[in-house]
């Protein structure tokens, strides 16, 4: 052997070895859901004001994503969101307010769901979840651009559960898909951390009680929040009526 | 412009590698003491490893290559192996490497006008090429339940006409009635499933008008509005 074949070889034999020690750590199956007494234990370790004492339910998401609500002994009812990461399921946001909040489970924007968990005192019937980017326009060197209004909304009835989860129907995936590929064609190496590229674009919802009625959900909105490692969500913002357009 | 399409991108790849290929066919052929063709070949692609200065002007991206990172890493393996006295039959071809990423630059530069000429930025066909899978969404309140018409033959026809961005703001913003949130929005439906042109990788965002006469295209550095004669919507969903 020739002693250049041989640093060709070693080099290959190291190469396979780490890229194997890589996804055996990095890409393992998941295993099955932890019952709900060890969910308990891990969220309160991680994040003692969680106070956690009864898992609602448990709610797979995909394969490596589940969303999970719980009570807590001071009568909050918070989320948590559980990812299969690094041959673990890591609890990798955990919130004592149940108000909702995006998902953004990968990168692609078609996996995103909206998630929530009101207090039973705030009577919320059914939502109503806005996407909305407002219009503008702008003159640059006599060139005229218009950005038209966009408003879409999804009505979702919450009347069975406190909690819930909205997976984005196919109409909001294209056009979140629309507005991010345009959005980073026109800036490749912006990225803001939130869901959408183009920070004009918002979220918001209206909670309806039994008589119809919006009224701010004051026992949900209030709480405290986790955050373990990497994981991508967005405010849904209450939206006032005076907001929206006909 | 458009900064650089999928397609001129890579027609100045393959352009860059064909003249790389024959450069080192050159090299290798004047060499008196010939290396393994195929190490030869490694040894310039590690020769392309550098420490780069990138930059971008309107979506048009260059990478100056600045340090031969891999030239440097090829010295010092010859040296720990105990090479040091092949390492001249390689060095050629390891610079060889390293000069080639400029010629990624000149090709990348040399395609560029290809692009005005496939395609066009003011023609409506540039970005709706197929509309094969097109269809209309609805993206405001005041938008009624419609269907796309026959798009196809009308797109060549349809002209390009001044946008009036001061004057479609004003018009909604200014509301007569306080009270009430009716707002008749000029462009409530969105089109989807158009491709653009082929290898272009264009992505767009073309609202329809109130009337469906008009099409306003929003690509990532231009807009352009287009007028059409017959509408382009029927009223119902399909």
């Amino acid at each position: 052997m020739t002693k250049l074949t041989k640093i060709i070889s070693i080099t290959t034999i190291l190469l396979v070895v780490t890229l194997f020690l890589i996804y055996w750590y990095f890409f393992s199956e998941p295993t099955a859901f932890p019952e709900d007494e060890q969910l308990i234990e891990e969220m309160n370790d991680l994040f003692d004001r969680a106070n956690a004492e009864e898992i609602q339910d448990t709610i797979q998401l995909d394969d490596k994503h589940v969303f999970v609500p719980f009570i807590s002994s001071n009568d909050m009812y918070g989320v948590s969101y559980w990812k299969w990461d690094k041959r673990k399921w890591r609890p990798i946001r955990i919130s004592t307010d149940g108000d909702p909040r995006v998902w953004n489970t990968d990168d692609d924007v078609i996996s995103t769901y909206i998630i929530w968990n009101f207090h039973p005192d705030d009577d919320v019937q059914d939502i109503t979840f806005y996407l909305i980017r407002d219009r503008s326009y702008h003159v640059s060197a006599g060139e005229h651009t218009y950005i038209p209004r966009i408003q879409v909304e999804e009505k979702v009835s919450a009347s069975d559960e406190t909690y819930g989860v909205y997976e984005f129907s196919d109409d909001w995936g294209t056009l979140a898909s629309q507005i991010n590929a345009l959005a980073e064609q026109k800036n490749p190496d912006m990225h803001f951390g939130f869901m959408f590229q183009d920070p004009k674009v918002q979220f918001g919802y209206q909670p309806l009680n039994k008589n119809g009625e919006t009224v701010f959900p004051e026992n949900s909105a209030n709480g405290a929040g986790f955050s373990n490692g990497h994981v991508q969500t967005d405010f849904v913002l209450f939206i006032d009526s005076l907001e929206l357009e006909e | 412009m458009l900064g650089i399409t999928s397609f001129t991108e890579g027609l100045s790849l393959l352009l860059a590698w064909f003249i790389i290929i024959i450069l080192i066919y050159v090299v290798y052929q004047k060499l008196d003491e010939k290396p393994k063709w195929w190490a030869a070949l490694i040894i310039v692609v590690v020769g392309m490893f550098s420490f780069d200065f990138s930059f971008t002007f309107t979506q048009f991206s260059l990478s100056i290559p600045i340090l031969p990172l891999g030239v440097w890493l090829l010295i010092l393996i010859f040296k720990w192996t105990d090479n040091t006295e092949i390492w001249p039959i390689y060095k050629p071809f390891a610079w060889l490497g390293f000069l080639s990423l400029f010629l990624f630059i000149i090709t990348k530069l040399l395609v560029l006008p290809v692009d005005h000429f496939m395609y066009p930025e003011e023609e409506l066909s540039t970005y709706m090429s197929d509309v094969e899978n097109a269809s209309v969404m609805k993206i405001h309140p005041s938008g009624d339940d419609v269907s796309l018409d026959d798009l196809e033959p009308k797109i060549d026809s349809m002209q390009r006409d001044s946008i009036r961005s001061i004057d479609w703001y004003n018009d909604l913003t200014h509301n007569p009635d306080p009270d009430s949130n009716e707002v008749d929005a000029r462009f409530p439906y969105l089109l989807t499933g158009v491709e653009p042109k082929w290898g272009s990788d264009l992505e767009t965002m073309i609202y329809v008008e109130h009337d469906g006469k008009g099409l306003l295209v929003t690509s990532s550095d231009h807009q352009y509005y287009f007028r059409s004669e017959d509408s382009l919507l029927k009223e119902g969903v399909e």
